[in-house]
């Protein structure tokens, strides 16, 4: 069998697993724009870019460079495919720049005139590197302080959705993990159950967004993301994003919380909608 | 790592021959095909900065059916014959065709392509042709 070597981080480094996501609710549609900085990196951290998702939400036609060269030789931008994976990633350096233009700006919505609920995003998947820390060694997923078994293992979380995306406030969910083992996270599937009160069985087509952490808190988005781009379950007719995350896996300790945040795109029409989220993974148990 | 993605998510360890270094890139192929137009003696130029080695072709746009064959500086056809557009989808969605081991295109050369128009009307067609510039590292670097 073909084995690919396992990839390791630079020396003196850790990769915490992130989506970069831009928003483009407020652009005109008809409209193009130059040099977008998509504000991928900051002073203290680069970006190894590894998957690019859903140019078809905002744009016709796309183009991205870094402060090194663009990422393709197109001269008025390119149709891009849903998922555009980088190969071999591009790392965005600190303080770099990942720069965008768009070209005849089309913005996903969602509409019951005079209610427009847009959901224009753009996701740049890949891991944030960051120097390790004097003295520390932190590595995701992260280490177990006991010897323990992997078992597969799936969080369900209910979630009943009840205000309407005209409300952007995102409400808490905290899931405890518990029986006394740590849980590796490795992928998110999500599943409608009901929509406008009817019982239904489906992948959800931007119908939430969601924003997660890891155990201490730490934001693994730079702000909520799109159901789609983060559900393994896609359909591969209509949702062809290939989405896996979080790469690579996250742990939370046994007595933590697995924290999510959900962010409503219905219109009033379809509530409630009640979302299936199955956390999957595996649990390290007590060898 | 995550058994669940791919591996490009998890992320590909770098294995560029030495003295080389690889950096994603996709050359870019427009036309905008009259009805049943065929064109030979297409070529998509590779920059004089670096070799290109093309491991995948995506069709990112077509308004119809096509067909295209691809060939190199020296003469030589990846394919016997023309191919089908319908080789780069999986139903409607674009699907990569792999080219696999892949080839290198020198500095200066060019990715040559022939093609036909197979719907009879104005045909807009964008292919990626995707892979990596391999620039060759300063001799300070290797």
């Amino acid at each position: 069998m073909l084995k690919l070597a396992e990839y390791r981080t630079p020396e003196g480094y850790y990769d915490l697993p992130y989506i970069h996501v831009y928003d483009g609710d407020a652009l005109t549609d008809g409209v193009n724009y130059r040099n977008i900085n998509v504000g991928i990196t900051q002073n203290n951290e680069g970006f190894a870019l590894r998957q690019i998702m859903g140019a078809d939400k905002i744009a016709g036609r796309v183009q991205f460079r870094d402060s090194f060269a663009p990422l393709n030789g197109a001269d008025a931008g390119f149709v891009m495919p849903r998922t555009y994976p980088v190969a071999p990633e591009r790392f965005i350096t600190p303080v770099g720049a990942l720069l965008m233009d768009l070209y005849t700006v089309a913005r996903a919505n969602r509409a019951a005139l005079p209610v427009i609920i847009y959901f224009a995003q753009i996701a740049f998947q890949g891991a944030k590197r960051y120097m390790q820390p004097k003295g520390a060694e932190i590595v995701y997923p992260g280490r177990s302080d006991y010897k323990y078994k992997e078992r597969p293992f799936t969080y369900v979380q209910q979630v009943v959705v009840g205000w309407a995306g005209t409300d952007p406030t995102p409400r808490k969910f905290a899931l405890p993990v518990t029986e006394g083992c740590d849980f590796e996270l490795q992928s998110l599937n999500i599943i409608r159950s009901q929509l406008a009160g009817a019982a239904t069985n489906a992948v959800p087509n931007s119908e939430i967004k969601l924003q997660l952490f890891d155990q201490f808190g730490k934001q693994l988005s730079n702000a909520p993301v799109l159901d789609v781009y983060l559900n393994d379950a896609a359909d591969a007719a209509t949702h062809f994003y290939n989405p896996t995350f979080p790469v690579p896996g996250v742990l939370y300790r046994r007595q933590s919380f697995i924290r999510v945040e959900v962010t409503s795109l219905l219109l009033a029409a379809q509530l409630p909608a009640t979302y299936e989220i199955y956390l999957q993974g595996v649990r390290r148990v007590q060898a | 790592m995550n058994p669940h993605a791919t591996p490009v998510l998890n992320g590909l360890t770098p294995e560029f021959p030495l003295g080389f270094i690889d950096v994603s890139f996709d050359y870019v192929y427009d036309v905008n095909l009259t009805a049943l137009q065929q064109l030979r003696d297409q070529s998509v130029p590779i920059h004089t900065d670096s070799d290109f080695v093309l491991r995948a072709v995506i069709l990112s746009q077509a308004t119809g059916a096509f067909s295209i064959r691809f060939n190199d500086s020296q003469g030589y056809y990846l394919s016997s014959g023309f191919m089908l557009s319908a080789n780069f989808l999986s139903g409607t969605v674009p699907y990569p065709y792999p080219i696999f081991p892949e080839m290198l295109f020198p500095a200066g050369s060019r990715i040559g392509i022939e093609i036909n128009d197979l719907l009879g009307a104005p045909n807009t067609v964008q292919l990626l042709l995707r892979g990596a510039k391999r620039y060759r590292l300063p001799a300070a670097r290797r």
